[in-house]
């Protein structure tokens, strides 16, 4: 039997997706009035886990005990009702309604005839925001709120449905110093009232800032798992990190890099750059590594035209630019994969056909009319060259596997033979085979001439591919590292810290 | 698949099949309407009521394929009716039976021009200010409606003797009227399948954003096709005008043909997602003409109105329903 000290206890959870093992045999436990951080990689399972205990994904083997009774649930709403709640990175709140409706959303209290009781519902909610220690009127709209205060309702949330157990995914992701420092009052007040919250973050700082356990995920399970005084960040990053079998799949570097092609230099973008510089050279891959929310999609959105700047030059072969739409960058000779290719790189119920040559179809039209042959043999070609496997290219690229779209997304830039191609997150949701295709497409581009811009958060794949990389921190660039030099834990300290203060420390 | 056929073209041409499903769906119902019609209103199949059916369609199809064109984009244009009644009203209203062509041209180039502006206007609030579409167009149309009553408040004036032509002219067996309107479709095809334009409407109206990204002038392409429908409108109120001799302040709505709920059906049966991004102007051509069909036939077995709405609306949900079925299993 589980001890009872254990608010929640989960014990040797499997999971798989599709024949790929997310969780092996993990087990984890969380104590009343304690703050257990949760951290590892992308793709540890760490957050197979936390949806696992939440309801939203059914574990394949393995028992879940809350109070030392055995529990099972099948939704997020049946785990609710047991008292444990997650707070999702995207928060799930009515920005149209005031603060008070969104704390007892689908709970309102109401009176004898079943119609909603706004006093009670006001009184109760003040009460709440209250034991939460957050300054917060119950009456305002919630969208007239910041992101920070915004979390605050969504803690407030958990609390009124008297939640035993919050799981709180990346809640720092998109949260200032300031803002931070309330999330942190907030979590106390919830560990004063013996709630166990469930903490998961990739900023290492504030692990030993908020935490009373440590965790470690490692490849789908538990490395160490020790109160958080026993650790030493050093070994934490090291733990993380595991010894790497990554870099063989990678293909070789080649060639010297060539003459300039794309240089930034202090872009501001208000919110999200506050003064980056960087540049890419004819021939070379750079990496551009950095925690969600460092700026990295956002220097590429400025970089093409997307997100307007408001201070700093891009020069582009040499030429001060500033491109009004994605338009004129394509024009130029600049391509960008974007990070999801459903919602942006690929229009879903068109035909690959269609969709590989829209960036290039202008230049195989005449008259306006599109030259069919002309685009059905380049598509072919380059469908060809990418081992695209479709039973036609007149497929909707929606029915195709998600590693065949995303070559679909980049066989879009290819046909367009651009000088500076920003990828950004190439291989996400991609196997492994049409992984070890991108990257080997990747490199070839680069020794043909092109400059590449990859954005990555895969930390083994940046210093895999990458000829030189760039880590973002809060809308700087960090620092750089050359392909030399690079290590998991230099980009991670860089990435988390901002400085590579602790990394120099380390050596 | 039959063994005579070799394995690839047997593939392609199912592939041709499924690719094309719901066009042939469509036609299937085109074809039942008609084999029903013919079968319980014997005087259906006369020549004469046939070209009547098909003078019938023209008002209806012009728009039609406007609005199919602005669906296929993202968007939907519920000002049509009102455009249409504005520029009937206003070039009867000012030509008032001149036959001097230095008159009437110019009067009908700038209702045409008025009917652009409001399609540019819709245009803008859609894509610059980033309105519903449903909304935007549907508060201009109430604008435009409400500056045609100003102007008339029951029909008025009288058109050229020359624009007649455009409702009674022959050529040949076949009415002048309707080779505008194949020539509307045909045009229509060659758009939106065989040029760049067209691929962008279709790259805009699937995913907005991902066109964008792709270098597609989404806003161009909007301000294009509400313009586009606008300009059918014109032409469509041109139609109508000549057939009746005078301009209706309430031709294109209001009380009897209602212009903008049946150039919707007439999209929607005819196979053109409401989502955008998905459907083909030779579904809409089914589309209007089932729909001006129904209108023949009710009225040849004088069905009351209320059962003409109950029929109408039962073929639609049931064509609609039909796709959306068909689509899920996708």
């Amino acid at each position: 039997m589980p001890g009872p000290e254990h608010i929640v206890e989960m014990r040797n959870i499997s999971k798989s997706f599709g024949g790929v093992q997310a969780l092996k045999k993990v087990s984890f436990a969380c104590r009343t009035g304690e703050v257990h951080t949760v951290v590892g990689q992308n793709g540890a399972g760490k957050s197979t886990l936390m949806k696992i205990l939440a309801g939203d994904y059914s574990a394949d083997e393995g028992e879940i005990y809350l109070e030392g009774k055995r529990v099972r649930f099948a939704s997020p709403r049946e785990a609710q009702a047991l008292g444990i709640s997650i707070i999702h990175q995207e928060l799930n709140l009515m920005p149209e309604l005031s603060v008070s409706a969104n704390v007892f959303l689908g709970r309102e209290p109401r009176h004898a005839f079943g119609f909603l009781s706004d006093s009670e519902l006001s009184k109760r909610s003040t009460e709440v925001l209250a034991r939460l220690g957050v300054d917060i009127d119950p009456s305002a709209r919630l969208g007239s709120l910041s992101i920070a205060q915004q979390q605050m309702v969504e803690i407030a949330k958990a609390l009124a449905v008297e939640a035993r157990v919050v799981i709180m995914d990346e809640p720092s992701a998109t949260l200032g110093t300031a803002e931070l420092e309330r999330l942190f009052q907030a979590i106390h007040s919830l560990k004063r009232q013996g709630v166990a919250v469930v903490y998961i973050s990739h900023r290492l700082a504030e692990v030993f800032t908020v935490s009373d356990r440590v965790t470690v995920f490692r490849d789908g399970e538990v490395v160490d798992s020790r109160p958080v005084g026993e650790f030493e960040r050093v070994s934490l990053v090291r733990m993380m990190i595991g010894s790497s079998t990554f870099t063989e799949q990678f293909p070789p570097r080649a060639v010297s890099p060539g003459r300039e092609v794309v240089r930034v230099e202090n872009l501001v973008s208000e919110p999200f750059l506050h003064g980056v510089s960087l540049s890419v050279h004819a021939g070379e891959i750079v990496g551009l590594a950095g925690l969600m929310g460092s700026g990295r999609s956002e220097l590429a959105r400025a970089i093409i035209g997307v997100l307007r700047c408001s201070k700093g030059v891009i020069y582009f072969n040499g030429v001060a630019v500033r491109f009004k739409s994605p338009r004129s960058a394509i024009n130029k000779g600049i391509g960008y994969l974007p990070e999801s290719r459903k919602e942006e790189g690929l229009v879903m119920g068109m035909s690959l056909m269609h969709n590989a040559a829209l960036p290039s179809l202008r230049s195989r039209s005449f008259l306006g009319f599109v030259k069919r042959r002309a685009e059905r043999i380049t598509v072919e070609k380059t469908a060809g060259a990418l081992a695209i496997r479709t039973p036609s290219l007149q497929q909707e690229v929606e029915r195709l596997s998600g590693g065949n779209q995303q070559k679909v997304a980049i066989a879009k830039w290819l046909i367009c033979e651009p000088r500076l191609l920003i990828f950004d997150e190439p291989t996400r949701g991609v196997d492994v085979k049409a992984k070890t295709e991108i990257w080997k497409l990747m490199r070839t581009l680069a020794d043909a001439g092109a400059a590449v811009l990859m954005i990555s958060s895969e930390i083994p794949e940046i210093i895999g591919m990458s000829d030189r990389i760039v880590v973002l921190h809060k809308g700087r660039a960090a620092g750089e590292i050359e392909a030399a030099d690079a290590d998991e834990e230099a980009i991670l300290t860089l990435a988390s810290f901002g400085e590579s203060s602790s990394y120099d420390v380390i050596n | 698949m039959t063994s005579s056929i070799s394995p690839l073209s047997s593939l392609r041409i199912s592939a041709f099949f499924q690719r094309n499903l719901e066009t042939f769906t469509i036609y299937l119902i085109l074809i039942a309407v008609v084999s029903t019609a013919a079968v319980i209103a014997p005087r259906f199949t006369s020549p004469q009521n046939l070209t009547n059916v098909l003078l019938q369609s023209v008002a209806l199809g012009l728009v039609a394929i406007g609005q199919t064109v602005v669906i296929i984009a993202g968007g939907i244009d519920i000002s049509i009716g009102a455009t249409i009644s504005m520029v009937a009203v206003y070039s009867s209203g000012l030509m008032v039976g001149t036959s001097d062509p230095r008159i009437f041209v110019p009067i009908m180039l700038a209702t045409v021009a008025m009917a652009l502006v409001v399609g540019f206007i819709n245009s803008l609030l859609v894509s610059r200010l980033r309105v519903t579409a449903f909304i935007a167009t549907m508060a201009m149309g109430a604008v435009v409606q409400g500056i045609v009553l100003l102007y008339a408040k029951r029909p008025i004036g009288k058109i050229a003797p020359q624009l007649s032509y455009f409702a009674d002219g022959m050529v040949g067996p076949i009415p002048f009227a309707v080779i505008v309107l194949l020539l509307a479709v045909a045009v229509a095809y060659f758009m939106l399948n065989k040029t760049v334009l067209g691929r962008y409407i279709y790259a805009t109206g699937g995913n907005e954003q991902s066109a964008r990204l792709s270098g597609v002038n989404t806003r161009a392409i909007l301000i294009f096709c509400y313009t586009f429908s606008s300009l059918m409108a014109a032409l469509s109120a041109f139609f109508l005008i000549s057939r009746m001799g005078i301009g209706d302040p309430q031709v294109g709505g209001l009380n009897y043909d209602l212009f903008d709920p049946d150039s919707i059906a007439a999209a929607l049966v005819g196979g053109v997602a409401l989502s955008g991004g998905r459907g083909s102007v030779f579904g809409t051509l089914a589309g209007f003409l089932i729909v001006s069909l129904l209108n023949n036939v009710f009225n040849l077995m004088q069905v009351s109105s209320f059962y003409q709405w109950l029929i109408k609306g039962i073929i639609i949900l049931g064509a609609v329903s039909a796709y959306g079925m068909q689509r899920r299993e996708r």
